[in-house]
């Protein structure tokens, strides 16, 4: 499973990045919306793990691309606001599902699951 | 309104406490109280006074208007009765008819004819140019007596009339003596003297006497009473009708008009007798030597002056005392309109500053959550990294503490978490899904939840719930959460021992409310004033967010509902919850805390 982490919190992006590579998962990471988009038209993923508030654009903005350009992509949001409702917005737009950060791997691992089933 | 504003009591500036508002209040009612009433009482006693002096005038002039009528006509009567007195004797002892008047038979002819006319005639007599009885007939003249010297003879020689006053004599009997003279062809005067009853007079002037006056009788010179008045006095003696007084000067015009008329003799005055005001008017009977006295008794004592007064009186008290209860009652209204409006706004500043300053705070703690996930975020990912590598690792020094260590960083993640979650959950505006609840019901359900820790602290849970109660729509999970954490909270107050009463009521048609009462510590002045704000807590560090109340808060508000606390060292806390049948605010675009 292809995964693309688009997140502009550099250690975040990176650590997760590198904890899924040790379980085995093909994943690659931008650091900004911009980086985020020029990753996605040079390979496309089979999930994007998006956050949603970036300086350059935000995380929404990103995913109407996805949603409207990759149909095939599934987008699972990332977010520090502590509540649903942004990540209820993502859904709307097209995310297939939102993960509150911290984020728990377990959980994250649980959802990559199901996705690949 | 410059004074209204003086007596208005406000709220501003130096009212410190309590009793000195209080204070203001009542010095407010008082002197809305005294300024309705000067408004209302003094216009009113004025009509009052106008009209009791303008029909006391008018009262004044038609009595002695009428009492001066009266006592003219009474006057005319009497003289009137004079005039044809004398000038029957005038006629009868014609001049040329002494020597005839002497023969027998003759006066006792005139006499008899006189008799027949007016029986009070008692007796006549002539009297000789000698001054001695002449001829007589009648009751009781004797012949040869002298007259000579003796006033009334003398006067009537040298008046040619003569009246005298009633007296008695020695006949025993009340009467008065009319004489006239008349000059012989050869020189001097003979006279004729009629001696009348008294009773005649007493008639004519109790004929006369009109209902409108109290009394009326004839005094002589001397004040000598010469009829028998109805109230006043007894014949033959000193009338009580003496001296002068003092009349209204406002009738001097009319009076001056019957004192022309009448001469020097003339009276009319108000004095009091036996106790009572009398008015009085004393006239001259022309041609006499009496005066004609009228009397009657003061307006001031007839049933006109007594009913007006009477009633004046009652509707001026009626009036007042029923104006006065208005005015309190009024008064007392307006007051305790304006003490309510002052309560109301005074809360709905408390309100909105406490609204205010949640509204920063939870802006502040927002910011800050968000801000702190991020790092949180990467610590969680960077002690996970660790753990993943530690597995793949064998076994090295330290390996148990290590993972130990990583746990503990897992574990204050995990707090961390849970802290930003719910200051972020605080201060967002979060979805309100809305259902149909039994408020009865859910706080069933919810106090089971506690249940367990309750009765390990024994703590005994009663409900008084209000039945048939309308089932309000809010959102059943935030609902849940509010009283949750106020019976966790209440339970903690406790601590061991006491109990906790849950009461619902249906406040009207469109709210319920919700009362939990404990019997816990309570809550001192700071506690209560902080209650609502983030991070303000009471339990010792780590066991309390120091968010529930604040959570709480926000939740009540966003459902529409309003949250009441009552607390007092000591004795325990009461929240009391108005929640809203329909949330009127569900639907309307809001502001994150």
């Amino acid at each position: 499973m292809k995964i693309l982490i688009i997140d502009d919190e550099v250690e975040f992006a990176t650590t997760l990045c590198q904890r899924l590579k040790l379980r085995k998962f093909d994943v690659s990471e931008a650091h900004s919306g911009t980086e985020g988009l020029a990753a996605l038209s040079a390979s496309v993923p089979d999930v994007v793990l998006l956050d949603m508030k970036m300086p350059d654009m935000s995380g929404f903005d990103v995913l109407k691309v996805i949603s409207r350009d990759l149909p095939q992509t599934r987008t699972i949001m990332l977010t520090g606001h502590g509540s649903g409702e942004a990540g209820k917005e993502g859904l709307a737009l097209g995310a297939i599902d939102y993960l509150m950060k911290p984020v728990e791997l377990k959980e994250l691992l649980a959802k990559l699951k199901t996705l690949e089933n | 309104m410059n004074i209204i504003s003086k007596i208005m009591p406000s709220l501003s500036g130096d009212i410190e406490s309590p009793e000195a508002l209080e204070r203001r209040y009542r010095q407010f009612s008082s002197s809305l109280t005294c300024i309705l009433l000067a408004l209302v009482l003094i216009p009113m006693f004025i009509i009052s006074v106008l009209a009791h002096s303008q029909y006391k005038r008018m009262l004044e002039e038609e009595e002695v208007g009428r009492l001066l009528l009266n006592a003219e006509q009474a006057e005319n009567t009497v003289e009137l009765f004079v005039v044809k007195l004398r000038s029957i004797i005038n006629f009868a002892g014609h001049e040329d008819r002494y020597d005839e008047l002497l023969q027998p038979g003759v006066l006792q002819n005139l006499f008899l004819r006189l008799r027949n006319s007016f029986p009070d005639y008692t007796d006549i007599e002539v009297v000789g140019p000698d001054g001695h009885t002449a001829a007589w007939e009648g009751d009781y003249v004797s012949k040869g007596q002298s007259y000579i010297g003796q006033p009334w003879y003398d006067e009537t020689l040298n008046k040619g009339f003569y009246i005298s006053n009633i007296f008695t004599g020695f006949r025993g009997v009340p009467h008065f003596v009319v004489a006239v003279s008349r000059k012989l062809k050869g020189g001097g005067q003979w006279v004729m003297r009629v001696n009348i009853d008294g009773k005649t007079l007493q008639r004519y002037v109790d004929a006369v006497a009109a209902t409108s006056v109290d009394d009326l009788f004839l005094v002589d010179q001397q004040a000598i009473l010469q009829t028998t008045p109805k109230k006043y006095g007894e014949r033959g003696k000193p009338s009580i009708f003496i001296g002068g007084g003092a009349l209204n000067r406002r009738l001097d015009a009319e009076v001056e008009r019957h004192r022309q008329a009448v001469g020097g003799e003339f009276l009319i005055d108000r004095q009091m007798t036996d106790g009572k005001a009398m008015l009085r008017v004393i006239r001259p009977v022309i041609g006499t030597p009496w005066r004609l006295v009228m009397v009657k008794e003061d307006y001031r004592r007839g049933a006109k002056w007594i009913n007006f007064r009477n009633h004046l009186f009652f509707y001026l008290v009626s009036c007042g005392v029923l104006s006065i209860l208005i005015i309190i009652s009024i008064s007392r209204a307006i007051t305790e309109y304006i003490r309510a409006s002052d309560l109301k706004r005074k809360q709905f500043l408390r309100e909105a500053e406490n609204n205010d300053k949640l509204a920063s705070i939870g802006r502040l703690a927002a910011g800050v959550a968000h801000e702190i996930n991020n790092p949180l975020a990467i610590i969680n990912q960077k002690a996970g990294l660790m753990e993943d590598y530690m597995e793949m690792t064998g076994d090295f020094e330290y390996k148990t503490e290590l993972s130990g260590a990583l746990s503990g960083i897992d574990e204050s993640v995990e707090r961390c978490k849970t802290i930003t979650h719910r200051l972020l959950g605080f201060a967002r505006h979060t979805d309100v899904t809305e259902e149909e609840i039994e408020i009865n019901k859910m706080l069933k359900e919810v106090t089971s939840f506690v249940d367990r820790e309750a009765s390990y602290n024994q703590v005994g849970i009663n409900f008084h719930f209000a039945e048939h109660l309308t089932p309000i729509v809010s959102d059943r999970g935030q609902l849940q959460q509010v009283f949750l954490n106020i019976l966790n909270n209440a339970i903690y107050a406790i601590c061991k021992d006491g109990e906790i009463n849950i009461s619902t009521r249906q406040m009207d048609p469109g709210h319920v409310e919700v009362k939990i009462a404990d019997t816990g510590c309570g809550m001192n002045k700071e506690t209560l004033e902080r209650l609502f704000e983030p991070f303000y807590t009471t339990k010792p560090t780590g066991k309390g967010t120091g968010l529930g109340m604040s959570i709480t808060y926000g939740i009540i508000n966003k459902l529409g509902g309003r949250i009441k606390v009552d607390s007092e060292e000591g004795k325990g806390t009461t929240f009391t919850f108005l929640l809203p049948v329909r949330n009127k605010e569900a639907g309307k675009e809001k502001t994150d805390v």
